[in-house]
């Protein structure tokens, strides 16, 4: 039982507190929306600068991408919710003493979620439970419940027992010291699950076109048959954008709720 | 393991290799003399990614195989950009393509209302330039089309598109499109200027696939589909009359390059009067051999050729 899982860190994620790091943390906090900015300028550019046919107005007009983009960042956002609400409770009960040895299924199960062929599942519910936002958004938090539930457990699983054994030395009962200590220290590993998980929500919520979902993937798959580049690029960029809004936001979390001083 | 792998991967093409040689160098000794019309042809045939192309293009393959000829089948290509780009670049001698398509998609235009003749002989026309040649176009036209279920039919007397609009209460009109078809031209949002769909009305983006299995078990209640599709007849779905002209027209016809026409004469005549046989009829038989009973594309191909007289 000694065999440790590889906890999955979001690129650019630093967890030492030096005062050097902070700075290029902090600096990098202040690049990712001028690059959002930077992405959206392009975009619209490229738009201003094409001159769209009677196929692309369909799509490249303002109501059409606002709506997809409510959509894409209400199904995300559900998912991402739902993720949360199941993968964190899910982890911490994973590694209890009592729990120890359920973790393999679970992280099994999890697996599973993640590997099933995401437009497959989708389509499969929605033929047997109605097409529809519902759908899509339950797929969705199938797929991505893996990282948070593995890196929640591996981040409590890599906490040193002697400190978990001399809190409760210390007259800590097990659920102060789950709170008070191992929580605490696990925060930047499961916050890192959190991030790749709203990443790759994201981009899957593209898939949501497949079930009466809406999204983004409105633009990227008539972009992509009907050989309109700008329509697929649009939906793209926009996925993109999307995506790291969302992981700023998180990442002004995870500054917010890392504990100081540890 | 690696290793391994490759090696099993390269006696199987050898293998295959094998067979297709033995098969190609048998058929003709086993043809009489007249079969032999088409020896020194040398083809690589493609195909989009779906049945209805797929076994189009197997049709070809056997005719030739039956005709002494030699063919690399690479049927199953995905998308049909890629197809028409591996074409025009030589990767592939030829495949079937849609006037539709070819009219929106390559030459992006935009005017839908084309009725199929003049829709073909300006496709033709217009990729001249692009020195592809287009054999006859099919009789059959695999356009978009609605279907309902039967049961839905006989209930409200649905037998014509005016019909779904007019005779299906507005609260049970939930009509289930691809998202190809809600954002082009000649989609959604012309039908529903030319039959009066109120803007009012359901309307759901599902996959293409799906859609068929949606509308049987009644999530929706009318399906965007294509006409020559077996999974309508197998699934006991029907396809009203269109009564206002709207839909563009998709026949097929095989598209090829100058190159192979020019090299290839006895072929572009010996192949030009099949696609006149296959009606809509006859082309959603064919798909749903494929896709219902399960058969497989060359057999299917086979015994379509023998039926007509053409093995």
């Amino acid at each position: 039982m000694s065999k440790k899982l590889e906890p999955q860190l979001a690129a650019g994620s630093v967890y030492s507190q030096s005062a050097r790091l902070i700075f290029k943390r902090n600096r990098s906090l202040l690049i990712q929306p001028i690059l959002i900015l930077v992405i959206l300028t392009l975009m619209l550019t490229y738009i201003h600068n094409h001159k769209l046919d009677i196929i692309e107005k369909v799509t490249i007009n303002p109501q059409f991408i606002f709506k997809a983009i409510e959509d894409h960042v209400f199904l995300s956002f559900s998912a991402a919710v739902i993720i949360l609400a199941i993968a964190i409770p899910g982890g911490i009960l994973f590694t209890r003493p009592k729990m120890k040895r359920f973790t393999p299924i679970a992280l099994a199960l999890a697996n599973i979620g993640q590997a099933f062929p995401a437009v497959g599942l989708l389509i499969l519910a929605g033929i047997n439970f109605g097409f529809g936002k519902p759908v899509a958004i339950g797929t969705f938090a199938a797929f991505g419940t893996l990282p948070i539930l593995r890196n929640t457990i591996v981040g409590l699983q890599e906490i040193d027992p002697f400190i978990v054994e001399s809190a409760m030395g210390m007259g800590m009962t097990p659920r102060q010291a789950l709170r008070k200590i191992e929580l605490p220290l696990a925060v930047p590993v499961i916050l890192a699950g959190v991030r790749t998980t709203l990443i790759l929500t994201v981009g899957v919520a593209t898939l949501g076109v497949f079930v009466n979902g809406g999204g983004l993937g409105m633009l990227i798959i008539p972009g992509l048959k009907l050989n309109r580049q700008i329509v697929l690029l649009t939906g793209g960029m926009l996925t993109i954008i999307v995506a790291f809004t969302m992981d700023w936001l998180a990442r002004l979390a995870e500054e917010f709720l890392r504990p100081r001083g540890i | 393991m690696q290793v391994k792998r490759t090696k099993v991967v390269a006696i199987a093409t050898a293998a295959a290799l094998a067979a297709l040689t033995a098969f190609t160098a048998v058929t003709p000794a086993n043809a009489a003399a007249s079969k032999n019309s088409l020896a020194g042809v040398n083809l690589v045939i493609g195909s989009k990614d779906f049945t209805e192309s797929i076994v189009l293009s197997k049709i070809v393959k056997q005719y030739v195989l039956a005709h002494g000829g030699k063919v690399t089948d690479k049927t199953n290509i995905k998308g049909s950009v890629t197809t028409r780009d591996a074409m025009t670049k030589g990767q592939i001698s030829l495949y079937w393509e849609y006037t539709g398509t070819a009219w929106l998609v390559y030459q992006k235009q935009t005017d839908t209302t084309l009725d199929p003749n003049t829709l073909y002989n300006k496709v033709a026309a217009a990729d001249k330039a692009n020195k592809v040649t287009w054999l006859p176009m099919t009789s059959f036209n695999d356009t978009y089309a609605w279907a309902v279920t039967k049961a839905v039919a006989t209930q409200y007397g649905v037998k014509t598109y005016s019909d779904m609009v007019t005779k299906i209460p507005a609260d049970k009109r939930v009509w289930c499109v691809e998202s190809e078809f809600a954002s082009r031209p000649d989609g959604m949002a012309g039908f529903k200027k030319a039959y009066n769909v109120p803007a009012t009305d359901t309307i759901k983006t599902l996959d293409t696939g799906a859609i068929y299995a949606a509308t049987q078990n009644g999530q929706c209640t009318i399906g965007e589909v294509f006409a020559t599709d077996g999974r309508i007849g197998a699934l006991g779905l029907m396809v009203p009359k269109e009564d206002v002209h709207y839909f563009p027209a998709y026949n097929a016809a095989i598209t090829t390059t100058d190159a192979i026409a020019k090299k290839y004469p006895q072929l572009i005549k010996a192949l030009a009067p099949i696609s006149g046989l296959i009606s809509n009829q006859t082309m959603a038989t064919l798909n749903a051999r494929i896709d219902v009973l399960g058969e497989d594309g060359d057999t299917v191909a086979k015994s379509w050729l023998a039926s007509v007289g053409l093995l």
